[in-house]
Formats: C-alpha cells, sequence, structure tokens
C-alpha cells in the first residue's frame, strides 16, 4: 500500500537529517578561529590545552545553543502554523519574540540577573504576547484570519519593541544598558555552559513532550468544531500545545535575543520533504531548525574576523527561501 | 418497531444571542433508524445536529444519549459513540486523504500514541465503503466539492460510530455517488446504527428516513415517524409554499412545488 511506502520513505528521511545534523554539529565543533581561522583539528585539541578550553566552554555550549535555538524555533513555527491554521506565521509575527525580548530585557533591570528569572520573565511576556495577538485577531475588523492574525502580530510586536525602548531608556548606562544592547544585538557569542545549563530543560523538555504528542496536533489544525467531533477537547488541548511551543521560543531567546524567519521558513522545509501530517513534519520541523540554526550560527562565527549578527543571516537565508518557496507554484495555495 | 431512543432531549432550550432558537422542546430519536431534519434556511437545523454532538450546550434541559446525559460523557466516550460530516471545513494544510481521514481514530488512541496497522486498515476500508479508494493518496485542497464530501465521510466511518450525524450529506454529489451516499446510509441501519440528517431535499429523506422532524418557519418542532408527517400538508406549512408529493413508486416521490 503506497501508505506505508510512504511512512517508510519519511522514516529514512528523518534518519539521514538526523545523520546530516549529527555530522553539521560535529565539524561546526571543530570550525573556529583559535588557533588559526578554519579548521581545528583534533591533534591540536589534544597538544593545545587553550584549544580545549575554548572547545569546551565556548564552541560546544554556543554550537549547542544555536542548534536548540534554531530546533526551538523551528517546532513553534510548525504548531502555530497548524493551530492557527496558517502557514504565514513564526514566532516572530505573533508578538512572542518581542514579547519574550520584552521580559527578559525587563528582568534585566529589574535586577534579576539570575539566569532562571530571565528565563521566567521572557516566557511569561512572550505567552502575554501570544494572548494578545489572538485575543486582539479576533476582534479586528479588517481582512479575513490570515491577514487578522497577522496584523495583529505586528501590532503586539511593535507595542513590546516599544516597551523594550522604554526599558532601554530606564537601565543604567554604566552597568545594564551595555549588557542588554549586546545581548539585543541578537547573536549566541555571550553564550556560556551556565546559560544552557539553564536553558537545556525549558527546551528539551517541552519538545520531547510535543513530540510524543505530534499525531494529536494534527487534530487540532482541523478547527475546533471537528476535534469536538474526534473526541477531543480543543480548547485544553491547544492551550497545551501552545504553551509546551512558547516555552522552548522564549527560553533560547532569553538568550540570543530576537531571531526571525526561522520559524516561518523551517515547517515549510520540513512540510515539503515530509507532508503536512504532524507525525513526520514535527520531528523533521525540528532536525531542519537544528540544521539551520547551526548553519546560520557558523556563517556568524566564521564569515568575517568580527561576529555577524545571528539575526541578519537567519533573515537573509530565510526571506530567500521563503521567496524560492512561497513562489513556487507546486506549493499549498491559501486564499 | 422503532427502537429505543438514541437520544432523547428533554425540554431543551437553546439560543444564540438574543435569538431563541429552541424552546422547551422534546424529542426522542429512535435507536437504529434514519431520521431526517427537514426545515426551512436558517431555522436551525445545522443547530440541532450541532446541539445533538454536543458541541452546542443547551440552555436548559437536557439531551440524554442512549439515557445518560451528553454533557457528561467523556470526550473519548463521546467520540466514539457519535461522528459528524460537517458541511464544510477548512483546512490549509496539504493532507492527504489517507492522513486525514486517520485522524478518525483519535477517540480509540491515547494522546500519546500513534495510529498504527489495526487503525490504517480500518481507515483504508472506510474509505473503500465511503466510495473512495482512487482518491486515497490525493490531497485534500485540491479535491473536488463531490470529492471532498467522500472524504469527510470516509474520516466519519473511521470513528467507528454508533450514531451518525450528517449535515446535508448529499451536498456536492453527482448522481451516482448520491446514491452510494443513500446505500451506504442504510447500510448503516441495517447494521442497527443510527443516522440522523439534515436536507433540503424532501425526496431524499422520503427514500431513506423512517423518521423525521420538521422545523417549521417560526422553528415550531414536529417530530414523529416519516410516514405520518411526511405529507403535503406539513410541508406546504413548513415551506410556507404548496408543496404537492407525488409516488414514483419503489417507496420514491417527487415532491412539486
Amino acid at each position: 500500500m503506497s501508505k506505508t511506502v510512504k511512512h517508510r520513505s519519511n522514516k529514512s528521511r528523518l534518519i539521514l537529517l538526523c545523520l546530516t545534523l549529527a555530522a553539521v554539529f560535529l565539524l561546526s565543533l571543530l570550525l573556529g578561529r583559535y588557533p588559526k581561522p578554519g579548521f581545528t583539528p583534533i591533534s591540536v585539541l589534544r597538544a593545545d590545552p587553550l584549544a580545549l578550553k575554548i572547545f569546551l566552554t565556548l564552541r560546544l555550549p554556543r554550537c549547542t545553543a544555536a542548534m536548540l535555538l534554531g530546533m526551538a524555533l523551528g517546532c513553534g513555527g510548525l504548531i502555530f502554523q497548524l493551530i492557527f491554521s496558517n502557514p504565514l506565521v513564526e514566532p516572530g509575527f505573533l508578538g512572542i519574540s518581542q514579547g519574550a525580548a520584552f521580559g527578559a530585557g525587563l528582568s534585566i533591570i529589574l535586577g534579576g540577573q539570575a539566569l532562571i528569572w530571565m528565563q521566567i520573565s521572557a516566557a511569561a511576556a512572550g505567552l502575554t504576547g501570544l494572548a494578545l495577538t489572538y485575543i486582539l485577531a479576533h476582534r479586528l475588523r479588517f481582512g479575513g484570519w490570515l491577514l487578522r492574525l497577522i496584523l495583529a502580530g505586528i501590532a503586539v510586536s511593535a507595542l513590546f519593541s516599544a516597551g523594550l525602548g522604554l526599558v532601554k531608556t530606564l537601565a543604567d548606562p554604566l552597568t545594564q544598558l551595555p549588557e542588554m544592547t549586546f545581548w539585543l544585538l541578537g547573536g549566541l557569542s555571550g553564550v556560556t555552559p551556565s546559560h544552557l545549563k539553564a536553558a537545556i530543560p525549558g527546551v528539551v523538555i517541552p519538545l520531547t513532550i510535543l513530540i510524543a504528542l505530534r499525531w494529536r496536533i494534527n487534530i487540532l489544525s482541523t478547527g475546533d468544531q471537528t476535534a469536538f467531533s474526534l473526541g477531543l477537547s480543543p480548547a485544553k488541548g491547544r492551550l497545551l500545545i501552545l504553551f509546551l511551543a512558547v516555552i522552548p521560543v522564549t527560553t533560547m531567546i532569553s538568550i540570543s535575543g530576537i531571531v526571525q524567519w526561522v520559524g516561518l521558513i523551517v515547517p515549510h522545509l520540513s512540510r515539503k520533504l515530509f507532508g503536512a501530517d504532524a507525525s513526520a513534519s514535527l520531528p523533521g520541523a525540528i532536525v531542519i531548525g537544528g540544521l539551520f540554526g547551526l548553519i546560520c550560527d557558523d556563517f556568524a562565527r566564521l564569515l568575517f574576523s568580527g561576529e555577524i549578527p545571528l539575526g541578519i543571516l537567519t533573515a537573509f537565508l530565510g526571506v530567500i527561501l521563503f521567496i524560492i518557496i512561497l513562489t513556487r507554484p507546486d506549493t499549498e495555495q491559501t486564499c | 418497531m422503532l427502537g429505543q431512543p438514541a437520544f432523547e432531549l428533554r425540554r431543551m432550550s437553546f439560543s444564540f444571542g438574543e435569538t431563541k432558537l429552541f424552546s422547551d422542546l422534546n424529542l426522542s430519536l429512535p435507536e437504529g433508524s434514519i431520521c431526517a431534519i427537514l426545515g426551512p434556511n436558517g431555522t436551525g437545523k445545522t443547530t440541532l445536529l450541532h446541539l445533538l454532538l454536543g458541541w452546542l450546550k443547551p440552555d436548559d434541559g437536557v439531551i440524554l444519549l442512549n439515557g445518560k446525559d451528553l454533557q457528561k460523557r467523556s470526550s473519548r466516550e463521546r467520540g466514539r459513540t457519535i461522528s459528524l460530516l460537517p458541511q464544510k471545513e477548512n483546512l490549509s494544510f496539504e493532507y492527504s486523504v489517507a492522513e486525514y481521514i486517520l485522524l478518525g481514530r483519535a477517540p480509540y488512541l491515547n494522546p500519546l500514541q500513534q495510529p498504527g496497522e489495526k487503525d490504517r486498515k480500518i481507515a483504508f476500508e472506510a474509505l473503500a465503503t465511503a466510495g473512495g479508494t482512487a482518491i486515497a493518496d490525493r490531497k485534500i485542497p485540491r479535491l473536488s466539492g463531490g470529492e471532498t464530501q467522500v472524504c469527510l465521510m470516509a474520516r466519519s466511518l473511521t470513528q467507528e460510530p454508533e450514531i451518525l450525524l450528517l449535515d446535508e450529506p448529499t451536498n456536492h454529489l453527482d448522481l451516482s455517488r448520491k446514491r452510494e451516499m443513500i446505500n451506504l446510509m442504510k447500510s448503516y441501519r441495517t447494521a442497527g446504527k443510527t443516522v440522523i440528517f439534515t436536507t433540503h431535499d424532501p425526496e431524499l429523506a422520503a427514500r431513506t428516513a423512517d423518521y423525521l422532524i420538521l422545523i417549521g418557519p417560526n422553528r415550531e418542532v414536529k417530530s414523529g415517524p416519516f410516514d405520518k408527517l411526511f405529507t403535503e400538508e406539513n410541508l406546504s406549512a413548513v415551506y410556507g409554499i404548496a408543496v404537492k408529493i407525488v409516488p414514483i413508486g419503489d417507496g420514491s416521490v417527487t415532491v412539486v412545488y
């Protein structure tokens, strides 16, 4: 039966992608600027204690963070698109990213320097951003659902950006402002092992639960009434899934600053490869997101001697892919 | 010869905002029958179906499903007992028909479970029963109206329900598919299941139903065995125009208006 064949080919595709991700991860660890730009052979790591230290305390956490960031955004993007029946949304278009940035910034000036407070504050503000966007989208008087959701997201994002601007003017220019500005540039150059230690549970646990629930998530994309007729409680289910999808995104954004477009384009790539069924496209989006994050961050660190902000690279690559994929005639068309 | 009630409505009232749709409605829909809901546009046929599904809650009174309050059933139990064929459904993503109808297995799987071979088999059989084997690999957004209807019907059947709620089941269907739908409804009755459907087509009702709910222009509801209620007088009153029923043999009728 063709169904089973597709099932199998999806599985082998996913395994292949996972292997690619592992290979790119290992390769990324060996790429850097010390002792000389480019590839660091393992023999150097053995001989040079500084190289080993950089490898363990800088590159390893950074590459892991890049991968987790991509995974969180890819997964979040796919889930938001499914649940809102809108293939044009991503965390940055729903008020989540700007909300998270505002929350993290607020925690810096309120003195909650502890990473965990920054994460909680980012998560709370990100969830608030999403809720505001959703409520506003339902009340807007113009346009269809796809448009209203995006318009509402733009408005809420702008609100939080303004809030973040206010937070910056309130920040202590000697101690807090430099820290905040550095972080807001976007990027992972400041990632330390302790950042990562704080972030891993907030990313890995929700992603694992979402992967376990992946088939069910399909049902929420059919609309509330259908989901109800299939024996679900759509309101509860949707809240749970959205919560689980938002937390990894805000957790990583509290480390990286705002990184856009990944969450929009990765789900499209995944659906192209794996089909719409979230059983395959959700794990696909997570792995492709990880790859995307790693590769963009590799370019950010290695392309020039100075660091390029990660957000610029993801936007660049993301928009190019966006144009290629979304204008192709075989792409799903929605009104 | 009609069986126990599958649904029983006791003094049920329901309104949408200011508009009172039903008040103090008493109804009893026999198990193992085909029940047609007829009435003019906007009188609440679909709303009644959604009340029976449990999706809408009565403001007052109760709806009993096999003797127990529908609203007190677990969502999973409800999903295994009742399925709905909606009038339309919006999907933004390119699910294949096979993937999509498999969603009908949801009430039988726990949240962490993936559908297995057995579920696939049930879904595939349902698709065959609904007459859609040929469209198994097609993408949902690219189906025609009639094919979408077949796909939605297949998903309903995949739920293996005791009670099928069908909202305008023959919409978009060509003559041959329409006949298949009629046969399907009858075969479900033969298997002891209950079929409840809304329609604008009294002829379809006459060919299939043995129980009838008539909703009049002022939302007065009449219900009873089909043959008793399906009269020129009642239809004329419901639609507000003179209606003639002309038997054409085989239990079929033509409705002249």
